[in-house]
């Protein structure tokens, strides 16, 4: 199991599960966005200064921060 | 008449459309318990009359942000009879999410593919037909920038407002309805998106990758070393055109309202033998007040202007990409910094952006934050000053001033994120968008609407504020208020002979460099009485077009010397009287300006703020600042030149008595989101 913190750009990842006790707002709002299990995502590239970073799934682009995202659990 | 609402994700080209199908015309509305401005149009046409209802760009209906709550209150409230869900086609597969969602509600709508002419660009090929069927909603493609996408789309509403069958939600299996709170939300999007991943396989043909160009641009734009002095670049560029562009115009509007609203109220009423109070009302004091938002309009435009360019570019979600990680150690989103910036400018058009931010506790802080950046007003009153007090360093005296004012909001910043919003910080979730043309026409008319909102809701809380101030003003009352509280500046080292300089403060209120006319009018002994100017409604408004290319061609000059550094005669006899009045002291002066910087924002200002987070907030805001710059300017006069240990330790108590009690109350009342 990997984690969206240890990706570097150009990885590709499945979404596995979500870690338990996740910000529920912020949880409904990656599943809305196309997170969900199953999904293959692309880290594209990271900011100038390190984070946010840009992932691409399901033909589009989304920033999220690094630690935050750490709930995303995924495989490589 | 029938009501249609308009919904989509942020990025589709909704405003383009509704601008489209409402020909650019809008009204400023409210929406229920909150702030967000609610658009509304009109569709004429000859197959078509209704009323157009703008909803919050959302991508799903959880109700767990403001904008999805309005949109979700809105479309359970039976209101809107019909729905336009528009999609962005060439990012089909998470625009449908919110259709699906919709279609569970059972909404009856048309579902609208927007951009399809990129679409057909990119190669993507959308079967229309299967589409429609397998997704079981009634379906268009069109494109804003297309002739006859109005028809297309206002004829097909008319076709099926025409057919009665109701449209039949679409029935969420029952498993995932049962399934356990931790695991319901996740089943349920998965639910859906297979279900759209099923009718993206079966209907549309993936084109070239949709990123191809944008990730060409920003090979240059968000490369490691020119992504950020392309950032700061850009950044100045939308600070000089709004500033400077607005500047151009801002005298037109001061002079040609003052002529009309003040000037021509007065000499019409005073012509027709009005009492003089009722003249003083509506001429000092209504009219003064339309004429003070009248000088809002330029900036206020060309910043919303500026801003959407940057918007629909694409580039804005590149610049919060870039400078969150900054924003976020003082607890804000990248997004923040713009308010920041334009607070530099003027605090009115800055706390009106901090609207573009998504949770309320970030425009918050950011309210908080904003005053402390040294607007454009302040800086006359710190360059006359600097002038009589500093000539050899005044520019470092005002850099100085600039610092302090970005580091006390810096640290208000890490105050309110340290212990009010304490681990509970926004998280951030952003999409990238691909680089668009910029839509100019788009921008002038997000522009206008955002003026509209302005006028119609800011005006209501700062004409009446200004009107009743300018008659106090008018019949003399303001000397007198600056008597009683000169007191309270003698341990800054204003004197109480010094009252002018209490006036000038309290005049302050109106715009901070109303300081330097009213102590420049008090210290001139020979206090030369206002001669009967005749009144020319036409020489004035000459006057107010003749600014416009006087300011043109002074844009020159400002490029060269941007403080505006000049001196004369007069001035030197104001410098005389200055010095004087201050007890020839530079330390009296510069803990002076310190309070200037610090003290309560202009009432415009405090108006809008209050429009954003309500009055409590904004009168926190105002109490915190005010003590604040009080504070400092006693304890740095009073180590440099007065050494009144009482007064040190008075401020030294009084100044973190203060931001305990902020912090107590902010935590404690709720009201910080």
């Amino acid at each position: 199991m990997n984690r969206i913190i240890s990706l570097n750009p150009g990885d590709k990842a499945v979404v596995e599960r979500y870690a338990q006790g996740m910000d529920k707002a912020y949880k409904l709002k990656l599943l809305a966005l196309g997170l969900t299990k199953g999904t293959e995502f692309t880290l594209i590239k990271t900011s100038p200064f390190g984070d946010p970073i840009e992932i691409e799934l399901r033909g589009y682009r989304l920033s999220l921060r690094r630690h935050e995202a750490e709930g995303v659990l995924c495989s490589q | 008449m029938l009501t249609i609402a308009v919904t989509g994700n942020p990025n589709c080209g909704k405003s383009a459309l509704f601008n489209l199908l409402t020909d650019g015309r809008q009204k400023v509305g409210n929406w229920p318990g909150v702030t967000v401005d609610k658009k509304i149009g009109e569709i004429k046409h000859k197959n078509l009359k209704a009323k157009l209802v703008d909803l919050p760009g959302i991508y799903a209906l959880d109700a767990w942000s403001e904008d999805e709550r309005i949109s979700r209150d809105y479309l359970l409230s039976g209101e809107p009879e019909f729905l336009l869900n528009i999609l962005d086609s060439t990012n089909l597969e998470r625009n449908l999410y919110l259709t699906t969602i919709l279609q569970e509600m059972g909404v009856k709508m048309l579902v609208v593919l927007n951009m399809i002419d990129i679409a057909e660009k990119n190669l993507i090929n959308i079967n229309l037909e299967q589409f429609e069927k397998e997704l079981g909603s009634p379906v268009v493609a069109v494109s804003a920038l297309r002739s006859g996408s109005k028809d297309i789309i206002i004829n097909k509403i008319a076709e099926l407002l025409k057919t009665e069958n109701k449209t039949q939600p679409l029935p969420v299996p029952s498993e995932i309805e049962n399934a356990n709170e931790e695991s319901k939300d996740e089943l349920l999007a998965e639910w859906r998106y297979k279900r759209i991943e099923n009718i993206m396989a079966k209907t549309v043909k993936k084109g070239i990758p949709a990123y191809a160009e944008s990730d060409k641009i920003d090979k240059i734009v968000m490369n490691k070393f020119l992504g950020i002095p392309l950032f700061l670049l850009v950044m100045y560029l939308l600070f000089w055109l709004t500033i400077h562009v607005s500047g151009v115009f801002i005298d037109f509007f001061d002079i040609a309202f003052g002529a009309i609203f003040v000037d021509g109220v007065r000499y019409v009423l005073t012509n027709i033998n009005t009492p003089e109070v009722i003249v003083s009302i509506l001429a000092d004091g209504v009219g003064a007040g339309i004429q003070t938002l009248s000088t809002f309009l330029p900036i206020t435009f060309s910043l919303f202007f500026f801003i959407g360019l940057l918007e629909s570019s694409g580039y804005m979600a590149r610049a919060a990409f870039v400078m969150d990680k900054v924003m976020r150690t003082m607890g804000l989103p990248g997004k923040a910094f713009i308010p920041m910036l334009i607070g530099f400018g003027c605090s009115v058009p800055a706390i009106m952006a901090t609207r573009n931010l998504e949770n309320k506790r970030d425009r918050i802080l950011s309210v908080f934050m904003v005053p402390f950046m040294s607007c454009g007003a302040r800086l006359p009153v710190y360059i006359l000053f600097t002038a009589a007090f500093f000539p050899s360093n005044a520019q470092n005296v005002i850099f100085a001033l600039y610092v302090i004012g970005i580091v006390l909001a810096v640290a208000t910043g890490l105050l309110l994120k340290g212990t009010v919003y304490k681990g509970s910080l926004a998280p951030f979730i952003m999409e990238l968008p691909q680089y668009h043309t910029p839509q100019i026409k788009g921008a002038a008319i997000n522009a206008m609407f955002r003026l509209k909102a302005f006028i119609k809701k800011s005006g209501r809380i700062l004409i009446p504020i200004i009107a009743i101030l300018g008659m106090l003003n008018s019949a003399g009352v303001l000397p007198m208020v600056g008597k009683s509280i000169a007191p309270v500046f003698s341990p800054i080292g204003v004197s109480e002979e010094n009252w002018q300089a209490s006036v000038g403060l309290f005049s302050g209120l109106f715009a901070k460099e109303s300081i330097i006319g009213t102590m420049n009018s008090l210290y001139s002994q020979d206090a030369e009485k206002k001669e009967d100017e005749k009144f020319s409604l036409f020489e004035k408004l000459g006057e107010a077009f003749v600014s416009i290319a006087d300011n043109v061609k002074s844009l020159g000059t400002k490029i060269k010397n941007p403080l505006g550094f000049e001196s004369s005669e007069e001035d030197a006899y104001l410098f005389d009287n200055m010095r004087k009045a201050f007890n020839n002291s530079s330390a009296t002066a510069f803990a002076f300006l310190l309070f200037v910087l610090l003290y309560v924002p202009c009432i415009s200002a405090v108006a809008v703020a209050a429009r954003e987070v309500g009055w409590v907030l904004v009168f926190l805001q105002s109490l915190y600042s005010t003590v604040l710059g009080w504070c400092l300017a006693v304890i740095f006069y009073q180590l440099v030149e007065g050494h009144s240990a009482a007064s040190i330790v008075a401020a030294a108590l009084i100044l973190p008595a203060t931001i305990f009690g902020v912090v107590f109350y902010a935590r404690k009342s709720g009201r910080f989101g």
